[in-house]
């Protein structure tokens, strides 16, 4: 079983990472607005910067959520539950809603799913492609809500968690 | 058809509330198969939505039925009543083969 020192840094390492991949998200973002909503024709016709903007918003959504889902969330479950037993992810999140660490895991799924879509990107999906990163862009700030909302409950609540684990019998 | 009644009953709620009472819903796929085991959960939705309001849906819908199904695969397909034409083989399929639920 991981220390807590070791769960902690591995936390602290997550939110370090979540936030750069939110302040470059929150830019690509405003590289965007004129962009925005997009159609199957404007993103035909698109330039290449255009499309390196949407490269770098997809980009940083695809590594917050990916940094959320393998590294804080889970590490953050270890952490409050005292648990390093292995469980199935749906259940980690359900774990974390109850406690109020994640505001919403029918958000959470929501993002991943869109993340899905975001995976394969072929010609002939082109459709799906503008209606997800339409989703995306009208949304992406739920992601965030459901990041600074597990941030600010570990930031609250790790030194009650500690003295908890450091006072129980041995 | 190889799902309980308690998921036929999940899966009908999560979709009627999503799409609306008018929607309709098939299963269609491996699920049908009573021989074989495990495989995708297939299901294909027709409502008369804007292409928008579909997939925001669909979305919305797949990650309540993950959440009430378990982490099992599931493959979600939606189309208009009206497209008969211009929609993928597989929804074709899908409606040729599959069941209403």
């Amino acid at each position: 079983m991981k220390s807590p020192e070791i769960i902690e840094k591995t936390i602290a390492s997550a939110i370090s990472e979540c936030d750069s991949h939110l302040y470059r998200l929150d830019r690509g973002k405003k590289l965007l607005d004129e962009f925005m909503p997009l159609s199957v024709a404007a993103l035909k016709e698109a330039s290449d910067e255009r499309i390196e903007h949407l490269d770098q918003f997809i980009y940083r959504f695809t590594k917050l959520q990916d940094s959320m889902g393998t590294r804080l969330l889970p590490s953050l479950y270890r952490f409050f539950e005292n648990s390093s037993q292995p469980i199935p992810f749906l259940d980690i999140l359900n774990h974390l809603e109850q406690l109020g660490i994640l505001t919403s895991v029918e958000d959470w799924q929501f993002f991943r799913n869109l993340r899905n879509n975001l995976a394969h990107d072929y010609p002939e999906s082109i459709h799906q492609t503008v209606l997800t990163l339409n989703a995306l862009y009208n949304r992406w700030r739920h992601l965030e809500e459901l990041y600074y909302q597990a941030r600010k409950y570990y930031q609250s609540r790790k030194n009650t968690a500690k003295d908890t684990k450091h006072n129980q019998p041995g | 058809m190889r799902l309980t009644d308690e998921q036929v009953l999940t899966i009908k709620n999560i979709i009627r509330t999503s799409f609306g009472g008018a929607a309709k819903l098939r299963l269609f796929g491996s699920r049908l198969d009573d021989s074989k085991k495990g495989g995708d959960i297939d299901l294909l939705v027709e409502a008369d939505l804007s292409l928008e309001e579909m997939f925001l849906k669909k979305i919305t819908a797949l990650g309540q039925l993950q959440r009430a199904l378990g982490d099992q695969k599931i493959d979600l397909l939606t189309a208009t009543t009206t497209d008969t034409e211009d929609v993928p083989d597989v929804v074709k399929i899908a409606r040729q083969q599959g069941i209403y639920l």
